[in-house]
């Protein structure tokens, strides 16, 4: 320990929460209780069970979502238009083989939206910051754009019609058995997400994400990487996608308005980056505010936006820094402190330090 | 193991190095010494691929350096240190030291997500040799901990670590005393001593610190702007006239940290 | 070959819309490295306060304008005072969702004041058409574009000759090293931010009485906006303005060979295929990072 090497400064902003993988573990399957356990209490009341299962639609999204920003530190405005993709490639599915089994669909529908996240990775592996950012808004819009154009095979404005999932004489159609149908993909979805970050996957998406050049260093081909991380991320949105649609009933280009890619890039953030179970716990909130406000004809928007900012400018590591920024609250930290990216010098006592606030 | 021949490099119009000779042999400590900005660390990003050179051949055991793009060099073998401790300022010590391992893997995304034996075997394995690691630089209290919230000194010992998990064949450390004080210094020749010992690695370092450079190599290579001026063993470039005149008599103050 | 001029003329309206729009986004990145996508929302604001003002008054359309500039102004300054200011060392992300929170809640609450319902907003110049080598062009969308040209003009100059723009420039360059060499980097950044929404609500205030004023207006405006300060590679001003006329005049073509419905796809697909091979857009400068 020495005391005349000039200390490095912390990193600033406590951005990426990345929490351990255990403790994500005992989160997750607190959830996955609860989860479990809630039609026991609110199945009878189908409105309830519909908000419920478009919660965990929108929970997974947001972790797709994370991967990508939190995990692999890129920035997407645009995946709604990948979930569209999957939408309508399940609606598609559907629509053409009557009768295919639900977890093939799903499957499916995430393998078409991986292509798609391919192709959007190639260009994008390039870009950074607000490039990066434009481009995606750009890919975002042109999705339902296009799905209005080609109305031979989308339907155009009216979209297409979704039935029930089913496999094989089952069907999903009542709100709690379409609830379950939905959780269980959710579920697998999300174990197989963290079981790829735990891996040496994970890491190379986290190892682009904080230094590329080291990154480089130890082997990681960093453009590869970043196609690999869209094109999961798409697999992923891709799946979510299929599950919104059998939600819905209907998919058509209104159903992903630039507004929804706003909305879970303000569930990641709520959330917390690189948490797990922080962007479930986004998504569900967000999907519980919006929920709520939604007859209040304009101020959902206002609602969202302003718990964004204001969580923002409180906590940037969102929900899931909550508690460690609780904690050290009751270790002193002065309100001041909590706001961002200013340099301070603290007496504290005979000891002089200089801290970036966290 | 080394053989760097007629390199030279220039960007935005500095000419960085200019007709260098380096070589290096199986299992040596080497080291360049140089005024900062004389081009060192330009050196080793030729050798890990982030320059490409204007002109000359760098070649490793046989194989063609400037062939091969940056990612592929820790492949042959090559590990490297930074300057500013390039660590994964998110990730623990021991997930910084996991990715040193992984360049080792035989399994792609799917067997991952599947955890497929292969992936399982992988990550086995690589935990047992970050462990080892862990172990080697003392420093298994650090494991856990976000690499971002180390002592300086402390993160250097990672960045170091990572170089070594995979078993290296060659290391290249980028000015390891920047920004240690004097007492730093002896513990850190020890220590690439006993990484030579221990992985049977040669080392390539770089430093403008003298001391420490003339007290642990074995071989010397002086460079001044770009151009090697003096080769030889510590002593000889101790005394080597050429070397005296570019530093003003030896430089015996404390080191003052690099940016 | 007379209906392609035509096209072409047709597209310089909305191209020095974009432009303009464009010029206050690149204004406020150069100095403080953010990018407002809230912009559209803080222009359409201050166009309706311009609406307001001429329900209520009967005043002249300049007092109006005036009122709205200096409204623009105020919210620009609000914004960077309050929140913008905060975020300045964080990484992008943070400030591309805040400003994004901020789009939603100036939209909403505009919403809420004015309701969505379109309003009429005059134009600055009426008249018939004007015959220009054969081509036809209103007064109007030349005032469009010559008010554009010389905003674009006055900016550049303003940041070339002035002591203002220069010590912009300089903080735009390095903050750190500006503030040491004294210059009050705080009152620049604020005018920047003022001066930025306002030439974005300028472009606001041309754009209304084509496409009907409600709080979502700039939307899809403003999508073309950022698409033509990426095209001009974000640090540059005649980039801005440049992109700007290259977006509207090619969106116009496209609509009219092609589809009305396929512009902003094929104008991202274009960009998007631009940033592949030249990730620093047209006129922007290669980062250089040094190990």
């Amino acid at each position: 320990m020495s005391g005349i090497a000039p200390r490095e400064p912390r990193v600033k902003n406590r951005l990426v929460v990345a929490h351990k993988p255990s403790d994500q573990v005992v989160a997750l399957l607190t959830f996955g209780a609860v989860a479990l356990c809630f039609p026991a209490f609110f199945g009878g009341d189908s409105y309830t069970m519909s908000i419920a299962t478009e919660a965990v639609i929108y929970a997974l999204i947001t972790v797709t979502l994370n991967l990508l920003i939190g995990f692999g530190g890129q920035i997407s405005l645009g995946q709604a238009g990948l979930v569209a993709v999957g939408g309508y490639a399940g609606a598609l599915i559907g629509a053409h083989l009557g009768g295919f089994p639900f977890p093939l669909e799903v499957l499916a529908a995430g393998l078409a939206t991986a292509v798609v996240g391919f192709f959007l990775g190639l260009p994008t592996g390039r870009l950074r910051g607000h490039y990066l950012a434009i481009a995606t808004l750009g890919f975002g819009l042109i999705v339902p754009q296009v799905a209005t154009n080609w109305s031979s095979l989308t339907g155009a404005r009216d979209g297409l019609i979704v039935n029930a999932p089913q496999i094989g004489s089952i069907t999903f159609g009542g709100p709690v058995s379409l609830y379950y149908a939905t959780l269980a993909v959710a579920a697998v979805a999300v174990a197989a997400l963290l079981a790829i970050l735990q891996s040496s996957s994970g890491r190379a998406f986290a190892a682009v994400r904080d230094s590329e050049h080291a990154a480089a260093a130890m082997g990681v081909n960093v453009w590869r990487t970043k196609v690999t991380l869209f094109t999961t991320s798409a697999f992923f949105a891709g799946v979510a996608g299929d599950l919104f649609v059998h939600l819905e009933g209907i998919v058509s280009p209104d159903s992903f308005p630039f507004s929804l890619s706003l909305f879970f890039l303000a569930a990641v953030v709520v959330g917390g980056l690189a948490s797990i179970w922080g962007s479930i716990a986004g998504g569900i909130l967000l999907t519980i505010v919006g929920a709520k406000t939604s007859g209040s004809g304009g101020l959902e928007p206002v609602i969202i936006g302003g718990t964004v900012v204001l969580l923002l400018l409180l906590s940037p590591g969102g929900l899931a820094e909550l508690p460690r920024r609780l904690l050290s609250g009751i270790r002193g930290l002065s309100l001041r402190e909590l706001s961002l990216g200013r340099r301070r010098i603290s007496f504290r006592g005979s000891i002089r330090k200089v801290r970036n606030r966290a | 193991m080394l053989d760097l021949s007629g390199i030279s490099l220039s960007f935005g119009g500095v000419q960085a190095i200019s007709d260098l000779d380096l070589g290096l042999g199986e299992g040596v400590i080497g080291a360049v010494i140089g005024a900062n900005g004389a081009g060192k660390t330009s050196i080793l990003n030729v050798i890990s691929g982030f320059y490409r050179p204007q002109a000359g051949s760098a070649w490793c055991r046989g194989v063609d350096l400037l062939a091969r793009q940056a990612h592929e060099i820790v492949g042959l073998g090559i590990s490297r240190s930074f300057q500013n401790v390039a660590l994964f300022n998110e990730l623990s010590v021991f997930d910084n030291l996991l990715l040193g391992a992984d360049h080792l893997r035989r399994n792609g995304l799917l067997a991952n997500m599947l955890r497929l034996p292969k992936a399982r075997r992988h990550e086995r394995d690589a935990r047992t040799r970050a462990a080892r690691v862990l172990e080697f630089l003392g420093i298994e209290q650090l494991r856990d901990r976000r690499a971002g919230e180390l002592a300086f000194g402390d993160r250097k010992l990672v960045d170091m670590g990572r170089a070594l998990v995979g078993d290296p064949r060659l290391v290249l450390l980028d000015e390891p005393a920047a920004g240690m004080p004097e007492a730093r210094r002896g513990p850190l020749a020890d220590l690439i001593r006993r990484i030579r010992a221990e992985w049977g690695a040669s080392v390539l370092l770089i430093d403008h610190d003298m001391e420490l450079v003339l007290g642990v190599a074995e071989h010397v290579v002086a460079i001044d702007f770009g151009v090697k001026i003096a080769e030889g063993t510590p002593a000889e470039i101790r005394t080597d006239r050429r070397v005296i005149e570019a530093y003003l008599g030896e430089d015996h103050t404390a080191t003052e940290p690099t940016n | 070959m007379h209906a392609f001029g035509q096209y072409v003329i047709g597209g310089l309206p909305f191209g020095g819309i974009y432009a303009l729009a464009a010029l206050g986004l690149v204004l406020i990145f150069k100095t403080t490295g953010v990018v407002n996508f809230a912009f559209g929302a803080m222009a359409t604001a201050s166009t309706l306060i311009l609406w307001s003002v001429l329900q209520h008054g009967g005043l002249p359309f300049a007092v109006a304008w005036i009122v709205a500039m200096a409204a623009a102004m105020g919210i620009g300054a609000l914004c960077e005072m309050t929140l913008l200011r905060r975020v300045e060392r964080s990484p992008v992300l943070i400030q591309i969702v805040l400003t994004l929170g901020l789009l939603l809640v100036i939209e909403g609450v505009a919403g809420t004041i004015w309701g969505y319902a379109p309003k009429a907003v005059p134009r600055v110049l009426t008249g018939s058409p004007l015959s220009v080598a054969r081509l036809l062009i209103t007064p109007n969308d030349l005032f469009i574009v010559g008010l554009t040209v010389a905003l674009g003009l006055a900016l550049f100059a303003i940041l070339e000759r002035t002591r203002a723009g220069l010590a912009m420039r300089a903080i735009a360059a390095d903050r750190g090293v500006a503030k040491l060499m004294g210059v009050r980097t705080r009152r620049y950044v604020t005018a920047a931010w003022a001066i930025g929404v306002a030439i974005s609500g300028v472009a606001a205030i041309l754009v209304a009485p084509t496409v009907g004023l409600d709080p979502s207006m700039m939307d899809e405006i403003g999508v073309f906006a950022f698409a033509a300060a990426i095209l001009g590679g974000f640090g540059s001003l005649a980039g801005a303005v440049i992109g700007g006329f290259v977006i509207g005049i090619g969106s116009n073509l496209i609509a009219a060979y092609i589809s009305t419905n396929l512009q902003l796809t094929l104008i991202f697909a274009f960009i998007i295929a631009l940033l592949y091979v030249r990730p620093q857009g047209l006129f922007g400068v290669e980062a250089v990072s040094r190990q």
